[in-house]
């Protein structure tokens, strides 16, 4: 059994009374500054970076791979909380985590978004030990040709965000693809849609827009009644979930952990994408679709674990192949470089402590960090019974600072303020925000594949078809539509056999 | 200062705890003293996590430790790179807040159509820090050893494809200025992370790539990239197998990309002779040196004056390389 071995290796490491620290006050770092929206995990790994030249280099990734995923538990408490996504990939948790705060169910939102992430990151780090080279095989086969067709996939599912009108939700998705046009054209260069101002030339900041979208847009919304005295119309019901939370929980975690762990191997960045894949899945698997976006658990378990997972999946190729799924692993890599340590296939042979020791102390980080969530449900909870005459003032500070720190660019506070508005003007037309912001995000995706391909294929189309992982993709796509249409379909038999009775 | 894993160690320790302090508390109010009495700001016009960051994160930990100061790092990558270098242009020009920028400020004048700010009026060059070799990798599936071979394929095959970080990046003018030395026709894909770009050069999709040295090295080791020469002037001291492109006869191609640090221009000389002093110990440090090194990059100092002559001609020279490679203006 290489497998137990290897990770009994790892937790040797990992559980020394130094190292065990160190994934405290990262796993605790991590949740502050997933707390306070906009401050993002990169900012901070950034500004600590100069302080783990004098660690041992498994501390130094154990702690920052601490606040990597202890940030992605603190975003989707406020969230769920106050409607503010901090990250790309909590926006979704926001859907019906938030619904289910303002029904006075904040704590098994919370609750099952701590327990959802944790069995996620189990089941992450099982599959991270037992698959690790072939799973960083498959991401390196991923092209431009694989990216589109997953895209695509991603688009059509995300039809299933919206609830309501499908015509409003296509008119969403076209206007997020829309924004996601701006900024300097990266084949040509040519400015799209800046107007001259220089601060767009590299678009929209995804934070500022998810932020004004969602969390600004909900102010105005609460600000409308005048009678509006906290988050909270009803009692709050219960910090636990119940035996039915749970029950209805444990399928989409398990769901949400495999599509979160298969995406966050992908180098083109998919927390985001795992995440709303996850919470498409689970709305067409759901007898009720009609609950999500109104406060269903499902909604909420299946997005977090396959965030969480996502997060830790992304490790793989970061550890095997030296290829960074995102920032944060980008400023690892770092990390290890200046420690003489350079990530690679290698790592996992020469540096067994070092490999087993970072993947088992995510165990250990996910574990420290139920412990620490669990409790304080019930203080966040009451923390939405704050008049909100005193909520959204400091809601609005902490967007504003948080977001300032990113890129230290007032331009995103302007950003910020428009989305606000116009979120709010969605809202009033009955519009979704959700659809729209993947869209944003999964547009320019789209685009540069698309062109990407035809570059490395010389105008080719066949390149998108002819290449199995891509082929595949595009007819889980295809089957997606027939799915789609196939109830249509159905009745129109049923039709037709009722007259030949 | 490597520690046994498993070992307690409480500097460390205190220094994160001052860190998070520093991080959070504002800078307390100067007190009249010799410069620099207060916290430096110094503007990286690159995100977090970037290789001029880590460049930037690098030298700035060793100034700070020598003059005694904390120097804070302000990523600011708003529109390429051009808001940073804007903001320092318009700073008090005091010493406080200075610029740590790449080969794109050089390569922005014949970029952009209009820059706000002035490369030469506006700054005074404080010292260049750094050269960073971009070397040129293919990967084995070509079956390909050497240079002459390597051009010889691609003459033979018009329109392979070659990958860079972006329109007017320095990767990108690295390779398109191969292409005009050596004679090749070639097309460039322009990617947005370097992750997918190193992914399709390491699969064979694109057929060679211009970049720095540490994500190419796994790949060179599990055998699946070939390194056949350096944009730099020398070997480079992380990788001497690299031969310069100099010593297969392309005489001008001479392209590192590299890192200065600037300051508002006006600000008082004894500061900039400070700065340039000191930058000049830490280009001598070798501890310095092998951390630099670590991350691809080798120390490579000119003074103040020297940077101030060099700059017109290496804005001169990226105007003739982007007129080459048929940049549009943006």
């Amino acid at each position: 059994m290489e497998l137990l071995s290897n990770l009994a290796l790892g937790m040797e490491a990992a559980v020394t009374p130094a190292n065990l620290m160190y994934c405290f006050l990262g796993a605790v770092l991590g949740t502050l500054i997933g707390v306070l929206p906009g401050i993002g995990p990169t900012a901070t790994v950034a500004m600590l970076l100069p302080l783990t030249f004098t660690l041992d280099p498994l501390a130094s990734l154990i702690m920052l791979a601490g606040i990597y995923y202890g940030a992605q538990y603190g975003g989707s408490t406020t969230a769920i909380l106050i409607n503010v996504p901090g990250e790309a990939s909590a926006a979704v948790t926001a859907l019906d985590g938030h619904q289910m705060a303002r029904q006075g169910r904040a704590g098994p939102a919370l609750a099952i978004a701590a327990i959802g992430s944790f069995i996620a990151g189990t089941l992450a780090t099982f599959l991270v030990a037992l698959m690790a080279k072939p799973l960083t095989a498959v991401a390196l086969e991923f092209g431009p040709p694989e990216y589109f067709a997953l895209v695509t996939l991603g688009l059509i599912s995300s039809v299933a965000l919206a609830h309501g009108s499908i015509v409003k939700a296509l008119a969403a998705i076209a206007i997020g693809i829309l924004f996601g046009t701006v900024g300097a054209d990266l084949y040509t260069g040519a400015p799209r849609f800046t107007f001259g101002v220089i601060e767009l030339t590299n678009g929209f900041d995804f934070v500022a827009m998810a932020i004004g979208l969602f969390g600004i847009a909900e102010i105005l919304r609460n600000l409308e009644g005048t009678q509006a005295t906290s988050l909270v119309a009803k009692k709050i019901s219960g910090l636990m979930p119940t035996r039915a939370d749970l029950k209805a929980s444990i399928s989409p975690i398990f769901r949400g952990s495999l599509i979160g762990s298969a995406i966050g191997i992908l180098p083109g960045g998919g927390a985001a994408l795992a995440s709303f894949l996850a919470y498409s899945v689970e709305k067409k698997l759901s007898d009720q679709p009609e609950r999500f976006g109104r406060g269903a658990i499902e909604g909420v378990a299946g997005p977090e674990s396959a965030n969480n997972a996502g997060a830790q999946t992304s490790f793989i190729p970061m550890l095997t192949l030296g290829i960074p799924t995102n920032p944060i692993m980008a400023l690892m890599i770092g990390v290890m470089m200046i420690q003489g340590i350079i990530p690679g296939p290698s790592v996992a042979v020469e540096q067994p402590t070092l490999f087993w020791g970072v993947i088992a102390s995510m165990w250990v980080g996910n574990m420290m960090l139920l412990v620490l969530n669990l409790p304080l449900v019930g203080l966040w909870a009451r923390l939405l019974l704050v008049p909100y005459s005193m909520m959204f003032p400091a809601i609005l500070v902490f967007s504003a600072v948080g977001l300032y720190t990113i890129n230290s660019n007032s331009f995103d506070l302007y950003t910020v303020s428009m989305f606000g508005l116009l979120g709010y003007v969605l809202y009033k037309l009955d519009f979704e925000p959700a659809p729209l912001l993947l869209a944003f995000v999964l547009g320019p995706m789209l685009e540069d594949s698309l062109r990407r391909s035809l570059m490395l294929s010389q105008g080719d189309p066949s390149i998108l078809f002819t290449r199995p992982i891509s082929a595949t993709l595009l007819a889980a796509t295809l089957l997606i539509l027939a799915v789609a249409v196939l109830p249509f379909v159905r009745k129109k038999r049923e039709v037709i056999f009722e007259e030949e009775a | 200062m490597r520690l046994k894993s498993g070992n307690l160690h409480p500097l460390g320790l205190c220094g994160l705890l001052a860190a998070f302090t520093v991080a959070v508390l504002a800078a307390s109010p100067a007190a009249a003293q010799e410069y620099p009495a207060k916290d430096i700001r110094m503007i990286v016009p690159f995100s977090a996590g970037s290789g001029a960051d880590a460049a930037a994160r690098q030298i700035a930990t060793r100034l700070s430790e020598k003059l005694g100061k904390p120097i804070i790092i302000d990523n600011m990558p708003a529109g390429n790179t051009i808001v940073g270098a804007d903001t320092v242009a318009k700073a008090t020009p005091d010493g406080y807040t200075l610029l740590f920028h790449a080969t794109q400020f050089i390569v922005s004048p014949a970029l952009f159509k209009t820059l706000p700010y002035d490369t030469i009026k506006d700054f005074e060059p404080v010292a260049r820090v750094t050269s960073q070799s971009l070397l040129l990798a293919i990967p084995t599936t070509l079956k390909i050893d050497n240079l002459k071979d390597f051009v010889a394929y691609a003459k033979k095959n018009p329109g392979l494809n070659y990958a860079s970080t972006g329109l007017g990046s320095s990767l990108h003018l690295a390779g398109a200025y191969f292409d005009h030395v050596a004679g090749l026709k070639a097309n460039h894909i322009p990617y947005k992370a370097a992750a997918q770009a190193l992914a399709d050069l390491v699969r064979g999709d694109v057929a060679y790539m211009f970049y720095p040295y540490p994500p190419f090295k796994p790949h060179i080791d599990a055998g699946k990239l070939k390194i056949l020469g350096s944009s730099g002037a020398e070997k480079p001291a992380f990788f001497p197998e690299a031969q310069p492109m100099t010593a297969f006869g392309y005489k001008d191609f001479v392209l590192p990309a590299w890192h200065a640090v600037y300051a508002p221009a006006g600000t008082p000389k004894a500061i900039i002779d400070k700065l340039d002093k000191t930058l000049k110990e830490i280009a001598d440090d070798p501890e310095t040196r092998a951390k630099m090194s670590a991350i691809g990059i080798d120390l490579y100092y000119a003074s103040s004056a020297e940077l101030k002559k060099l700059l017109p001609q290496e804005i001169e020279k990226y105007a003739r390389i982007i007129e080459i490679a048929d940049v549009p203006k943006q």
